[in-house]
């Protein structure tokens, strides 16, 4: 299976951020949850980088899943902490093929003000793939909070993902994640063909058709009488 | 061995030794001085050869300085030897060297340096080639592996002296792709021609890994321009995922490379 190049953002705390995320009432859910969830500790849940999340099973890390899904990675997530630079801010809505979402990460009103409302309304204009991982194993009162969270912070993405099927919304195993990976694969692939492949392969499928073959071996010109 | 091969052959009498008057105190230091010459050309020959041979200079200094002690020990004691063969050393008492004074075991050792010199230089075009030559001797690296260093210094400095360093609109510059291209071809073939399990092919090994992740991170940057500040930052920028940390260290590692001239 060939390998496709995504430009994703892992959109997730780092492990220093874990430590004060917000609301309070929050916080007191993952604390309470620690055993299941340890965002505390630097290398069980969360990182230095918001690459290092590892939603599912300690120690694999989100662009795993990435990697098993066949593709070639190049992550903006390090730029999240200078997303205040508005050149940053325009690559990381402009330029990003793939958001993945860390719930928690949406309690970071404060730190980010505005970014995950921008990050919403780019991935509702342009019909960009998303995913929101909201893993099975955790605690249903967190989930029921995140989902909550989830709901009040990203009310368009939820329409997108019901209505228009380019997103997930709620990835709660590793096998759904890839799932939709593996979709999201073949998509990027169908839109970075070129568009000469693109005419040959209509081409073929017309001449399977009994039409007969067009030469489209030049732009059209005006005037131009056909010998 | 190349180094010594000449004093042992005029000990098989192969070669004539030459004729040298050592015989007084007062010619120690003139035929010193007038031997340090060939010791100097010995010396920067062997360093030519060096660079030639290894695609780094770190320590080069001290290992053409260790080099060159250690051919003339050899050469000098071997002409020693030689001498001891031909009669040369007749009349002196060998077997009393430890009380017969420290002026004659100097003239002895002076001799059989002054001799392992003259040998060394003069007599042995075998010498002169392997210290002057491009290789194919037995025990020394091949004239293709001295080629291949050649073409691999070549393109590893193209990438060092790059303006990739400085824009990041440089990152697609073909004359960068190229020197790329050629610097992975020759560490590939450097690896193949390294002996299995040797410093060498573990060297090229990684230096093949350093190559290509500079590539994914030079790629990296053609598709997403702000990343070039990450990647390319000289210090490591926080927040980095575990690879890009190593591609970035890779990038280092070959922008700091002290490549032979």
């Amino acid at each position: 299976m060939p390998s496709a190049s995504v430009r994703v953002c892992v959109v997730a705390l780092t492990c220093g951020q874990s430590a004060s995320i917000a609301p309070l009432e929050l916080n007191n859910l993952v604390a309470a949850a620690r055993l299941e969830y340890d965002v505390q500790t630097k290398g069980a849940v969360y990182g230095d980088s918001p690459d290092d999340w590892a939603p599912f099973v300690k120690g694999k890390k989100i662009l795993h899943y990435l990697t098993d899904a066949q593709f070639d990675v190049n992550s903006l997530s390090a730029q999240l902490a200078n997303a205040s630079n508005p050149a940053v801010l325009d690559a990381l809505v402009r330029q990003v093929d793939l958001y993945i979402f860390d719930p928690l990460f949406l309690s970071l009103d404060t730190l980010y003000p505005g970014l995950v409302t921008r990050f919403e309304t780019v991935i509702r204009d342009r019909a960009k793939p998303f995913c929101i991982l909201l893993p099975d194993h955790l605690p249903t009162a967190i989930r029921q909070r995140l989902a909550d969270l989830c709901d009040a912070k990203l009310p368009l993405l939820r329409l997108a993902a019901d209505e228009e099927g380019h997103g997930e919304w709620e990835a709660d195993t590793p096998r759904r994640l890839l799932r939709f990976l593996n979709g999201i694969r073949h998509e990027l692939a169908k839109r970075a063909l070129p568009p000469s492949t693109m005419i040959e392969f209509a081409a073929q499928v017309l001449e399977r058709l009994g039409a007969p073959r067009v030469e489209l071996d030049g732009s059209p010109k005006l005037g131009a009488v056909r010998a | 061995l190349y180094g010594a091969l000449p004093a042992s052959l005029t000990a098989l009498g192969v070669i004539k030794l030459p004729e040298l008057k050592t015989g007084g105190a007062e010619l120690f230091l003139p035929l010193l001085a007038v031997s340090l010459m060939p010791v100097l050309v010995l010396y920067v020959l062997l360093r030519q050869r060096l660079s030639a041979f290894y695609l780094l200079a770190d320590g080069l200094t001290i290992r053409t300085s260790l080099m060159t002690v250690c051919i003339l020990l050899a050469a000098s004691f071997i002409s020693g030897a030689a001498g001891i063969v031909h009669g040369r050393f007749e009349g002196i008492p060998f077997s009393r060297l430890g009380t017969a004074g420290a002026g004659l075991v100097w003239r002895l050792v002076l001799e059989a340096y002054l001799l392992g010199i003259a040998t060394l230089v003069g007599s042995s075009t075998l010498f002169m080639t392997a210290v002057k030559e491009a290789g194919g001797l037995p025990g020394l690296p091949s004239s293709e592996f001295v080629k291949e260093i050649g073409a691999l210094r070549t393109a590893l400095a193209g990438i060092q002296f790059h303006d990739v360093w400085r824009s990041q609109q440089r990152a697609a510059a073909k004359e960068l792709i190229d020197h790329l291209s050629a610097a992975k071809a020759a560490s590939a073939r450097l690896e193949l021609l390294s002996p299995p399990r040797s410093g060498r092919r573990q060297l090229y090994a990684r230096l093949s890994a350093d190559l290509k992740a500079f590539d994914d991170a030079r790629q990296q940057v053609v598709a997403v321009g702000i990343r070039w500040k990450e990647l390319f930052a000289v210090e490591c920028p926080r927040g980095l995922n575990e690879l890009d940390r190593s591609r970035w260290a890779s990038a280092r590692t070959l922008k700091a490379l002290l490549i032979n001239a």
